[in-house]
């Protein structure tokens, strides 16, 4: 029963356009906000059930777990095909996990509710499109797809210099996503002129003959787009200010997933299909990573908007993934893609704290922020459970990926892991900081004892709804992620056997 | 080929190299001394009326206009009238198909008002 | 000329009968409504080219009755058809005589049929000279608009020194070869594997009339002064129905000229490139929307001549995809400035526009629509079109004009968003604007569906596409 509802049932593109749907929805109820914010809600949680419901059935094999295709554009030889392995489900789940999160930190968006929520609903399509897509061609189109809802939310939606950020946002990622529209197209006219067959299936492509130096050139192409999507040292400066002046949903969803589709391409597209060149990246790769981790480090230390911090923390983050990719074995891959989830849900959850309090108090600078410990007793405790997940500390979450990369890591380079891992000091220094100008300490500049403004509300309903279930799956991923390195063993180890393909 | 028009292109050169030394002998050899009525534009004799630069009415423009339509329709009678047995019926279908366009553009000029002076 | 020729070219034949009707009758009975019969008769002439088989294939040696250029007599008659749709409500508001109206973009829509569909120079140079007769007429439509006025003598004097250059063009090339027909004409301009001198100046000539039609760097500069000065309706069937007839039929004359393109290929890389570059710098500044759009469509222009230069089935196909796709796109644009145009102001400059998303939140949506699909931005058409010509150029041989190409995608994003930043992230302060009409809306409508499923879904026009063409 169950296994012919998987196999007959079109569940991949159910899953796809099942958001796509709500936004629709969204923009034909645009007159009541209600009807919006419950129907985005009702969207995600489906969803969510959807991709929990598949995490829990599909059995942990290597190969393709779904596959749907058919005939789209046959005079380009472009077709619609999805597939679903242990990665790429692991990444959705984390998506539908965080675009709840998203629409219920946004509950109280007064201005253009209707938009708002349409705008996260496409998004969600977008990614989950980019995590499922197998044909290179509708890869690019959600890889489009993601970047148009984000420029929006955060110029409309955003703070202070938001037209700003998002136009840095927009120009950094399109330059970067039309090299790897060139290099796409190169490749497709190169193995359409040996085979004579025009393709832009992956499968096809990775069939193609390249001499070196087009490998190099065309790997340049695809590696610019995802670099500058994860980001990597020294392609990250539109990230602090992208995060910054997003809204809550904005920095959730930029953070949490679309820096993982910039390291989703890399695994799932330009490693497989240009292996020699990758090969030849590869050390350049692992000290851009550790530059990244410490310079992020060393200029996060100094912010004093929080959401900046946290931002450069995503870099440096990001810098250990890549480090553990460029490692190039198992255990530093598996770390790598568990710290990504990691990332995704304590990144998500901070973005999402700092956003009650700007809510609360009106202010993210840690100069005039303090004292938040007695005032706020169960926020600040779930801002203190994350801040230390998310500098690493044994037993929470981003522990478990950053020691499987180090210890990945030291097998190929010992000097750079020894390296990498002072960075795990470092980022305790900045993470650190955050926590002792927000919680301790004497109550802030900008709440004097007595002041009526001060006597914040803690954590309401929805806001506990919220909270529970990431820091449980916080402490769970820290202490036990085997559920999640399971589904992606199998598929790692074959895209570390070169060609990337159950 | 090209060279049975060099005579031509002889000519040419000849009455452009005479048409400019007529004017510049003229500017160096003769006697150059302006006033005000030399300088004015002729005017047959007439002490000047107004600005050279003047507007014109548009009816003037309309006149013109409707000139040039009949000037083109005769321009076409003519040769139609000379070969007029030879294209028989054919060219008489032909001619009146062009005629009855120009008489539709013309009766709509007339009924917008615009062979009326005033 | 047969009864079965005259039965062959019966959709021009409707159109322009229609459209001497329609003056006569407007004459006697003068009605905005007239413009509603133009629009059937458009309807009338494109379904009569679509479903009438001709009786022959070749109208007296001068324009062709195929499938191609029946194609696109049934694409000019239903832009046609919109655009007069969305001047309905316009013309009532600027008080513009309807009828007059009318029988001009009825003759317009003749002439760029005409043009689609030539087979012969002669047949070219007539169906060009008559819609450009009838643009000069359009563009200073509103009389007393000092704007369209300066840009109606513009577009006059500019385009009467073009039409002396293609008269001496094509002259030269009939000197040099003894025939107006294609594709006569460019075979008798062969000499030892080349074109004879005497042919490429009279392509040379050509090239500038052409070059200036569908302003092309660097003939562009009337542009944006008859876009900014001409009625937006005007402006959006300028911008896409006679740039695009002349596109079409430039596909059949560069098909018939077969290799002596060798000899042309430095111009038009030339004017490719240069359209794409001088478009893109000239448009980044603009803070009017019809000045930007004026810009960025001699880098459309830039992108058509690419896939011209390319040529090939494939290429040719790109072509007329981009055509289709940045034709509604464009048509939209304008009708979207259309319906917000008042009595006394046409708003086209960022600032009437600020914050309107908001108040405005359909027509607003769409004009951003339209602008993210002329940008390049998928799933709208335009980023399949631009993929198209940015593939044929890449499989010809021109990476170089490829990455040129994509860096003015790239670019051009700047001056796309420029207005849709200013549409939804800037606060309202000023007025609202127009409310549209419901015709208006059925034209943006239509408009929009045509950018969002040929987007997603353009392989039937694809297959259409590669069944027309020669």
């Amino acid at each position: 029963m169950l296994a012919s509802v998987l196999t007959e049932f079109p569940i991949l593109s159910l899953l796809l356009w099942l958001p796509f749907a709500g936004t629709l929805l969204c923009l034909l109820l645009r007159h009541s906000a209600l009807a919006c914010r419950w129907l985005a809600l009702l969207t995600t949680l489906s969803v969510l059930l959807l991709t929990v419901w598949l995490f829990a059935c599909l059995p942990t094999e290597s190969g393709w777990l779904l596959k749907e295709d058919y005939a789209w554009i046959p005079t380009f030889g472009i077709r619609y095909s999805l597939a679903l392995d242990g990665i790429s489900l692991l990444l959705v789940c984390l998506t539908a996990l965080l675009q709840v999160a998203a629409v219920l930190i946004s509950w109280k968006q007064k201005e253009h509710t209707a938009l708002f929520y349409a705008l996260v609903l496409v998004l969600e399509t977008g990614i989950i499109g980019v995590f499922l897509a197998t044909d290179l061609f509708l890869f690019y189109l959600f890889w489009e797809l993601m970047l148009i809802p984000m420029l929006f939310l955060i110029g409309v939606w955003g703070h202070g210099n938001r037209v700003y950020a998002a136009l840095k946002f927009f120009f950094f990622t399109l330059a970067g996503s039309l090299c790897l529209l060139l290099a796409i197209i190169s490749l497709y006219l190169i193995h359409g002129e040996q085979t004579g067959i025009y393709s832009f299936a992956f499968e096809s492509l990775l069939q193609t003959q390249l001499s070196s130096g087009m490998e190099m050139l065309l790997y340049l192409g695809f590696l610019l787009a995802f670099i500058v999507k994860v980001p990597l040292f020294p392609f990250h400066t539109w990230l602090p200010d992208a995060h910054t002046e997003a809204p809550a949903a904005g920095s959730v969803d930029l953070a949490g997933l679309l820096l993982k589709t910039g390291i989703y391409g890399l695994i799932r597209f330009a490693f497989p299909l240009f292996p020699n060149a990758a090969q030849q990246s590869l050390p350049v790769l692992a000290v851009l990573g550790l530059i990244g981790i410490f310079y992020a480090a060393w200029i996060a230390y100094v912010q004093t908007d929080i959401k900046r911090v946290v931002a450069y923390s995503s870099v440096a983050h990001m810098g250990f993934v890549i480090l553990g990719l460029a490692a190039w074995n198992q255990l530093a891959w598996e770390g790598s893609l568990l710290l990504m989830v990691n990332h995704g849900v304590t990144t998500g959850g901070l973005f999402i704290l700092i956003a009650m309090l700007q809510d609360r108090t009106g202010s993210r600078d840690l100069r005039v922020l303090g004292g938040m410990w007695k005032t706020l007793p169960f926020f600040s405790a779930f801002f203190l459970l994350f801040c230390l997940a998310s500098l690493g500390l044994p037993g929470l979450s981003n522990f478990a990926g950053e020691i499987l990369v180090l210890l990945g890591t030291f097998s190929r380079w010992p000097l750079l892991a020894a390296l990498a891992a002072a960075g795990v000091v470092f980022s305790a220094a900045y993470m650190l900081r955050v926590v002792q100008g927000v919680l301790w300490g004497p109550l802030g500049q900008i709440c004097k004892i007595g002041d009526k403004d001060c006597l914040h509300e803690d954590l309401d309903r929805r806001e506990w709804l919220l909270m529970i279930p990431l820091g449980l799956l916080v402490i769970w991923l820290g202490l036990y992620p085997a559920p999640v390195l399971e589904p992606m063993r199998g598929p790692i180890s074959l895209l570390l056997k070169a060609g990337g393909l159950p | 080929m090209l060279e049975n028009y060099l005579p031509i292109l002889v000519l040419v050169g000849i009455a452009f190299a005479f048409a400019v030394a007529v004017v510049i002998l003229s500017r160096l050899v003769g006697p150059n001394k302006p006033n005000d009525i030399k300088l004015a534009p002729y005017e047959c004799g007439m002490p000047l009326l107004s600005s050279a630069r003047d507007r014109f009415s548009i009816k003037f423009y309309i006149v013109a206009v409707t000139f040039i339509v009949f000037d083109i329709e005769v321009a076409f009678l003519y040769p139609w009238a000379v070969v007029f047995k030879q294209l028989g019926w054919y060219g008489a279908v032909t001619m009146g198909i062009f005629l009855f366009v120009l008489i539709v553009g013309f009766v709509y000029e007339w009924k917008k008002g615009a062979l009326e002076w005033e | 000329m047969s009864a079965l020729e005259l039965q062959s070219l019966l959709p021009q034949i409707i159109l322009a009968l229609g459209a001497t009707t329609v003056l006569m009758l407007g004459a006697w009975y003068p009605s905005r409504k007239w413009i509603l019969g133009g629009v059937v008769i458009a309807l009338f002439a494109a379904l009569s080219a679509g479903l009438m088989t001709p009786a022959v294939p070749e109208v007296g040696n001068l324009y062709s009755t195929g499938s191609y250029a029946r194609f696109f007599v049934v694409l000019w008659s239903l832009l046609g058809a919109l655009s007069l749709l969305l001047s309905l409500r316009y013309a009532e508001i600027h008080d513009l005589p309807g009828s007059e109206y009318c029988a001009l973009i009825l003759f317009a829509i003749c002439g760029m049929s005409l043009l689609s569909a030539a087979t012969s120079l002669i047949g070219l140079f007539l169906g060009l000279e008559a819609f450009t007769l009838v643009f000069y007429i359009l563009i200073a439509f509103k009389r007393e608009d000092s704007r369209g006025a300066e840009a109606g003598l513009k577009y006059l004097v500019m385009g009467a020194v073009a039409t002396g250059f293609l008269a001496f063009g094509i002259s030269l090339i009939y000197a040099a070869s003894g025939s107006f027909h294609l594709p006569e004409a460019f075979a008798g301009l062969e000499q030892a594997g080349g074109m004879r001198p005497l042919g490429l100046a009279g392509w040379a000539l050509m090239l500038v009339a052409i070059g200036f039609k569908v302003s092309l760097a660097p003939f562009h500069l009337w542009t944006p002064d008859v876009y900014q000065g001409a009625p937006a309706p005007v402006t959006g069937l300028l911008a896409t129905g006679s740039k695009g007839a002349v596109f079409a039929s430039l596909v059949p004359l560069f098909a018939a000229l077969g290799p002596l393109k060798a000899d042309l290929e430095q111009v038009l890389w030339l004017l490719a490139a240069l359209s794409l570059l001088a478009g893109t710098f000239a448009a980044l500044p603009q803070r009017n929307l019809k000045r930007m759009l004026a810009y960025s469509s001699v880098v459309h222009m830039g992108y058509l001549m690419i896939g011209l230069l390319v040529g090939g089935s494939e290429a040719h196909r790109a072509l007329l995809f981009y055509l289709i796709s940045y034709a509604f796109a464009t048509l939209a644009a304008f009708g979207v400035l259309t319906s917000f145009s008042r009595v006394d102001d046409e708003p086209q400059e960022y600032a009437d526009f600020r914050g309107l998303g908001y108040l405005h939140p359909r027509r607003s949506s769409l004009l951003a629509a339209c602008l993210l699909s002329l940008a390049g931005i998928p799933p709208l058409v335009g980023f399949f079109a631009k993929f198209g010509i940015i593939a044929a150029a890449l499989k010809g041989g021109y990476p170089g004009l490829a990455v040129i190409a994509v860096l003015a995608a790239l670019t051009s994003l700047y001056y796309y968003l420029a207005p849709i930043v200013v549409l939804f992230m800037q606060q309202r302060d000023a007025r609202q604007l127009r409310r549209g009409c419901r015709h208006e809306y059925f034209v943006l409508a239509l408009c929009f569906s045509a950018i969002l499923l040929l987007g997603v879904y353009p392989a039937p026009l694809l297959d259409l596409l590669t069944g027309i063409l020669p």
